[in-house]
């Protein structure tokens, strides 16, 4: 009788012993699966983060004043009148980034110091200045950097702010840039890039717009065939050859902007 | 019997993958939290050599209408002790400069400055250093070549 009733005892546990166990184990397993999401969305911002440091360090570069020895971080303000004009909705050749997009702003910051030199405002903007909004947008970040200003041969204080974006349209003029300067480099250059839009972009001569019309737009290294990306997962082929992008397949269709 | 035996050992089996699992979760998430206040450190350690190259390299205009950079300023006064100096250096101006910057730009109470190996006392928010002894700052270096005894100092900034 004993034995029959732990038996009896046994049957019903079991398959309720199973059940929680099973539950306690996929709600471990969910855990662990969200943490390491968590994790892996930190290491993607301390990339970022770090990929931002690594465009400074080039702009700044770039921008350095060099008709004077000292001052790793004194920019020329030549240089800056020559990257507005020049580079109004590009990044500059000399601190190009493929994967993300930026723009610039230098401005001097007379209020944070009287060294008894005269310090006069002055502001320069160049990059990226139009990027990705909204959906297509998946992270953006500022921040500002310390530097010296070469102002009529003294070197004050000034800032460079830096907003850096991860997005669609970043993707894929980073893409187009890289083929156009690879194709410059080796003369002949293919490339196949793969690229997932939630929005339409279209191209118009150098420009690279978000939707049919030539509005929200940035500008790539060189004019490039017309064409239409509609939302969706594309494998884009390109073809460099005799000084510019000649192909671009996989595309929507070969009508530029409206 | 031998069904129930399977049950557990099943059961145990389980058990042992999820320990385990648990703590390589652990591990990995201590690693990538160290990872992160290193990439934290690392970055405010880069603000600040950039504000002492900064210094070092801004244009100043002396007391005695001297225009010089910050940086050879602050080697000077270091060359001599107090009262010994060139007329064209006052430690008061320079020390007065240093702090008008460093407060605008990091906030009065957010930083500590220090130099090592000058004679004359140039040293901002030292006083405050006991305050800041609790917690873990950040001490980033920046070195001043003296132009008279061939030396250096060591200009040292906490954060």
């Amino acid at each position: 009788m004993k034995t029959n009733r732990k038996a009896q005892f046994s049957t019903y546990l079991k398959p309720v012993l199973v059940i929680v166990f099973g539950l306690l184990m996929v709600m471990v397993v969910q855990q662990v699966l969200s943490f390491q999401i968590s994790i892996g969305e930190e290491e993607a911002g301390m990339d970022f983060v770090s990929q931002m440091k690594r465009d400074f360090q080039k702009i700044s570069n770039c921008l350095k004043y060099t008709g004077y020895e000292g001052g790793r971080y004194v920019v020329s303000s030549d240089k800056l009148e020559e990257y507005e004009e020049e580079y109004s909705f590009r990044e500059p050749p000399c601190a190009e980034d493929f994967e993300y997009g930026y723009a610039v702003n230098v401005s001097t910051r007379c209020d944070l110091v009287n060294t008894g030199i005269s310090c006069f405002p002055e502001e320069y903007v160049f990059g990226e200045r139009n990027g990705s909004e909204g959906r297509s947008l998946e992270e953006e970040l500022t921040l500002t950097y310390p530097v010296l200003l070469r102002q009529d041969e003294n070197n004050v204080p000034a800032e460079i702010k830096i907003t850096m974006r991860d997005g669609e349209l970043e993707r894929l003029s980073g893409g187009y840039n890289r083929v156009i300067k690879k194709g410059v480099e080796h003369g002949v250059f293919n490339m196949t890039y793969r690229i997932s839009n939630e929005k339409t972009y279209c191209t118009s001569g150098s420009l690279l717009c978000v939707g049919n019309s030539a509005e929200h737009c940035t500008e790539l290294r060189q004019e490039v065939p017309e064409m239409t990306l509609e939302p969706g997962s594309h494998i884009l082929r390109f073809s460099y050859h005799d000084g510019s992008i000649k192909e671009v397949r996989g595309v929507s269709s070969d009508e530029g902007c409206s | 019997m031998k069904a129930q035996g399977s049950v557990m050992q099943v059961m145990v089996g389980v058990l042992v993958v999820s320990v385990l699992l648990l703590f390589l979760f652990i591990v990995r998430t201590n690693t990538t939290q160290e990872n992160i206040s290193t990439l934290g450190r690392t970055s405010q350690t880069f603000r600040s050599r950039l504000v002492l190259t900064n210094i070092d390299s801004m244009t100043i205009r002396t007391h005695s209408d001297r225009k010089m950079e910050l940086g050879e300023a602050l080697s000077y006064a270091c060359s001599y002790t107090e009262g010994t100096g060139p007329d064209f250096i006052d430690n008061t101006r320079i020390e007065e400069i240093l702090k008008q910057y460093l407060d605008n730009y990091f906030g009065e109470e957010n930083y500590v400055l220090e130099i090592d190996n000058c004679p004359t006392s140039i040293s901002i928010n030292t006083g405050k250093f006991s305050s800041l002894e609790g917690e873990r700052r950040i001490g980033t270096d920046y070195l001043l070549n003296l132009p008279v005894n061939g030396e250096t100092a060591t200009v040292i900034l906490y954060l």
